[in-house]
């Protein structure tokens, strides 16, 4: 070969510089992003759950199998796949008998006898995004999700589309159902045939707005969220009665697939 | 053989056991090379480094010159076919599922949130990036013979880049890839006779659902990516053989004239050198103007690809991809906007179907095909914006356009066709909006720029600076300055409705 001339074979020092500087800029993003992947939110509340399994732990062999036990990914797979609920995750006393006082989110679940967790998981109540091991996406208190966790009262919603009967543990259902008759609703809007033809037909009312707080925003001011609404504000009503008519307007819906499925199957699909 | 270094003793015999074992040996035959005749033929011999040649000229080495643009347009390209392959291990393309895989990689699949954020960035890097690359090619008239072939397949290749980033914006099946893909697919079915066909072909129906779904899952993950790869084999084979990248005539000397400087008694020729076309190396006068490529362009190509992953990485980390409800085919967002891409089009689109959705594509793609066959004089290849005068025109071009387009899109705000006669028939709505229009003042004024100057290459750069930012502001209006309804308002303002 005529020219082995070595000055020209070395890269020029600038771009060795930028080399090293941009490794040490990919390596700790790559860092960083695997540390990100790593700490996520349930983690914390798994490791303050053991703490107080070892404390609440009646027998040396609870201890030890509490202090052994790790991170845990759980989730309750719902008809199919349909539902995939990771509340668990964090909320992991629900069935534990020594969690009766314990602080959200670690407390015994309120006993409601006939709804098997490992069958109807929970946002088929609860609403909220299952699939989300973050408390406010799992919440669905965050911006692109529809169905905010149901507080309060307005937990009652849910019973209505399986118990189309009047249910003594919602009585919120049947009031807003008597509180809508009573305030000439039904001029206007049709339920399952029966009403007038003003404003949309309101059979499913429930699946097209699932959120309480648009409720109780558009009974009260209905043009601030419905530009150019026909609809009367019936800002007047009681809180308590507004809270009602929203219960009876989010139960306005079709019964969940779960219902359907009610028959025992090997749930409770863990990882 | 290699030559032994003088090195340590204790860590040479290391090191060169390292080096030299049966096993590295049988994967790179020569060690390490370290003098001109190894690097060589490193060049040759290594089956991912032999698409380059075993010199390169030091002008394509400028980074002024290329920006590393084509390159960077292939590392993103790289990174999408990584992360891509990945994300399919968790994505089923079928409208019950999308979504909730979606979810599942935000929440659970490890890794999924850095997988779906490079994905989603590197791939609106690479469509921004492919078109600055195309610019760059564009201004340096390195489409000029012998490389007009070249530039066809770079247009094809934008297409293509294009269309991935549309097919691919459909997946997540959320809100914004719903009606965003409507949008776009309805810009789409504006040409006359065929336009309905060309929708129903791409949706397999005439709205978004299922089969829309599984055809631009299938056209993403298999055929636009094995057409680009196709096309980039290409490309990068043309640009061999047409003599590396384009670079300003060498200066004539006494050493290299016609016949005489093709044969060189230095040399050894082989039959591929004799071939029809050029090798990198022609026309080169000194050797103080050609480096080995390695380590040259290697490292060089090492440093551009950890910029990359370092830029997508940082970026990948800070900013998630969006993910909006799940697709509501009853709900359409107001206004509902394509892809920012096409956001130029949806705005004349909105002054008319026609102009917006076939004369403006139309003109941009004959156009840009036949460039290098309507500017054929050699003229100031390889030299950004050609000359003195070519930088003048340019900057004026792009100047004069900006007022041109405002006015314009004023006068349709308020004294539009159909305002001024309301029953106007839609002839003269697509005949008299500010699309058409524009593309006849386009046309006149890079001919008067070509008749005045005598140069269609002065011309050119006059007609691709005006639809180059008359497009950018017409994106830039469709992105921050349309509300409901496509109505004009401020970026400050509300959208209006919603
Ligand atoms: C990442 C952990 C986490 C996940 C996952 C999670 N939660 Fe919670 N939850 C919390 C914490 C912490 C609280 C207590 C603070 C609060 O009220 O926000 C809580 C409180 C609650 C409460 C009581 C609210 C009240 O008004 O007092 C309900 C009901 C609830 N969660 C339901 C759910 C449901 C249903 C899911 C699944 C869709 C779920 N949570 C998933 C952490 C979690
Ligand atoms: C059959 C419907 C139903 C299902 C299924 C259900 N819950 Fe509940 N849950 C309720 C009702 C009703 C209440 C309110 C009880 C009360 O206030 O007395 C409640 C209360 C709670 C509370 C306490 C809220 C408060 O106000 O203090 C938490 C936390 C909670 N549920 C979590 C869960 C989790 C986690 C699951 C799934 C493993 C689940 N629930 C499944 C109906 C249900
Ligand atoms: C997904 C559907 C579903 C939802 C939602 C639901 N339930 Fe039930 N519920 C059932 C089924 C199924 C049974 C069992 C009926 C049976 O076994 O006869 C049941 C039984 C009951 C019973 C026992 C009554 C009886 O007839 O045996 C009560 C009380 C009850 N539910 C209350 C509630 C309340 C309160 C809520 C709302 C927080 C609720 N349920 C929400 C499906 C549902
Ligand atoms: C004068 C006629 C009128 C009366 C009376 C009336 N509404 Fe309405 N309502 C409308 C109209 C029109 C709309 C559609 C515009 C809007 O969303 O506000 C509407 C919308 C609604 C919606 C939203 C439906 C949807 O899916 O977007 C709900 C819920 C509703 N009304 C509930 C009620 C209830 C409960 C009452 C009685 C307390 C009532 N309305 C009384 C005219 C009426
Ligand atoms: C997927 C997209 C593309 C990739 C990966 C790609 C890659 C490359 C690379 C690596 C080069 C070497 C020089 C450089 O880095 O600038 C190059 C040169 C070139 N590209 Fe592209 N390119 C793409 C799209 C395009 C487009 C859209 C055009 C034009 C319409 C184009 C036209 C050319 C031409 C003509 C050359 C030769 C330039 C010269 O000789 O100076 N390419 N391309």
């Amino acid at each position: 070969m005529a020219n082995s001339n070595q000055n020209n074979s070395r890269v020029p020092f600038g771009w060795v510089v930028a080399f090293a500087a941009l490794s040490v800029c990919a390596a700790l993003f790559f860092l960083l992003s695997v540390w990100k992947d790593y700490d996520r939110e349930w983690r914390g509340y798994q490791r303050t759950f053991r703490e107080m399994l070892v404390e609440r732990a009646g027998t040396e062999e609870e201890r030890k199998a509490a202090l052994a036990s790790g991170d845990q990914f759980e989730q309750i797979i719902v008809a199919g796949g349909e539902r995939v609920d990771r509340c668990v995750m964090c909320h992991r006393g629900v069935e534990h008998p020594a969690f009766k006082d314990a602080d959200q989110p670690f407390a015994r679940h309120p006993t409601i006898p006939p709804h098997p967790f490992e069958q109807f998981g929970c946002t088929v109540c609860h609403q909220g995004q299952g699939r989300a091991t973050s408390v406010q996406d799992a919440h669905g208190e965050v911006a692109f999700w529809e169905e905010p966790l149901l507080r309060g009262g307005f937990i009652q919603a849910s019973c209505g589309p399986c118990h189309a009967g009047a249910l003594k543990d919602a009585p919120l259902i049947q009031k807003g159902k008597l509180l809508y008759l009573m305030n000439g609703c039904l001029a206007c809007h049709k339920i399952r045939g029966a009403g007038g033809v003003v404003g949309p037909d309101l059979t499913f009312a429930g699946e097209r707005k699932k959120d309480p707080k648009w409720h109780i925003e558009h009974f009260k001011f209905p043009q601030k969220v419905s530009p150019g609404s026909a609809m009367p504000a019936y800002g007047h009503l009681k809180p308590e009665d507004l809270e009602a008519l929203t219960v009876y307007m989010l139960s306005l819906r079709r019964a969940p697939s779960a219902l359907a499925l009610a028959a025992p199957r090997p749930a409770a699909g863990k990882k | 053989m290699v030559t032994e270094s003088p090195q340590k003793p204790g860590r040479g015999k290391a090191v060169s056991w390292l080096r030299d074992n049966r096993v590295v040996r049988s994967i790179f035959r020569r060690g390490y090379p370290d003098n001109d005749l190894d690097r060589a033929a490193v060049m040759f011999s290594n089956f991912f480094l032999h698409v380059l040649p075993a010199r390169t000229h030091v002008h394509s080495l400028k980074p002024t010159y290329t920006w590393g643009l084509g390159i960077i347009s292939l590392f993103l390209f790289v990174v999408l076919l990584g992360t891509g392959s990945l994300l399919m291990f968790f994505y089923v393309p079928s409208t019950g599922r999308a979504y909730s895989d979606m979810k599942d990689l935000q929440f659970v699949v490890s890794y999924g949130v850095v997988l779906r954020n490079l994905h989603r960035w590197a791939a609106h890097a690479m469509v921004a990036v492919v078109f600055l690359h195309m610019c760059r090619v564009f201004y340096t008239a390195s489409y000029k013979a012998p490389r007009e072939f070249n530039w066809v397949i770079g247009v094809l290749l934008w297409g293509a880049t294009l269309m991935m980033s549309f097919t691919g914006y459909l997946l997540p099946w959320d809100q914004l890839a719903y009606w965003a893909i409507t949008v776009g697919s309805s810009i789409a079915s504006y040409p006359p006779l065929v336009g309905e066909y060309i929708r129903t072909l791409m949706l397999g129906g005439d709205t978004v659902g299922q089969n829309a779904l599984i055809r631009f899952y299938v056209m993403h993950v298999i055929v636009l990516p094995g057409v680009m790869m196709i096309l980039m084999g290409v490309h990068f084979w043309r640009i061999r053989k047409d003599g590396g990248l384009s670079r300003p005539p060498a200066p004539p000397s006494d050493a290299a004239q016609g016949e005489a400087a093709a044969f060189s008694p230095h040399k050894t020729y082989m039959l591929v050198e004799l071939a029809e076309g050029k090798t990198p190396m022609v026309d080169t006068q000194a050797p103080e103007e050609e480096v080995m490529s390695w380590p040259h362009t290697v490292f060089r190509m090492l440093v551009v690809f950890v910029g990359v992953v370092a830029v997508l990485s940082a970026v990948a980390y800070f900013f998630d991809a969006p993910l909006e409800d799940l697709a509501n085919p009853d709900h359409p967002p107001n206004p509902a906007k394509a892809p920012w891409y096409f956001l130029g089009l949806q705005e004349i689109v909105s002054y008319s179907a026609l102009a917006g959705g076939v004369i403006v594509p139309a003109a941009a793609i004959i156009g840009l095909m036949t460039i290098p066959y309507v500017d054929r004089d050699p003229e100031g290849q390889g030299t950004w914006f050609t000359s003195g005068q070519g930088r003048r025109i340019t900057l004026w071009s792009i100047v004069a356009v900006i007022p041109v387009v405002l006015v314009l899109t004023w006068l349709n705000e308020h004294y539009a066709v159909r305002i001024l006669v309301p029953g106007a028939s839609q002839i003269w709505v697509d005949l008299l909006n500010p699309g058409t229009i524009l593309i006849v003042l386009f046309a006149a004024g890079s001919l008067y720029i070509w008749r005045r100057t005598g140069s269609s290459r002065m011309g050119a750069l006059a007609l691709y600076s005006y639809f180059l930012t008359s497009y950018l502001i017409y994106t830039l209006i469709g992105l921050y300055f349309r509300g409901a309804n496509w109505a004009w308002i401020w970026p400050w303002q509300a959208t209006g409705l919603h």
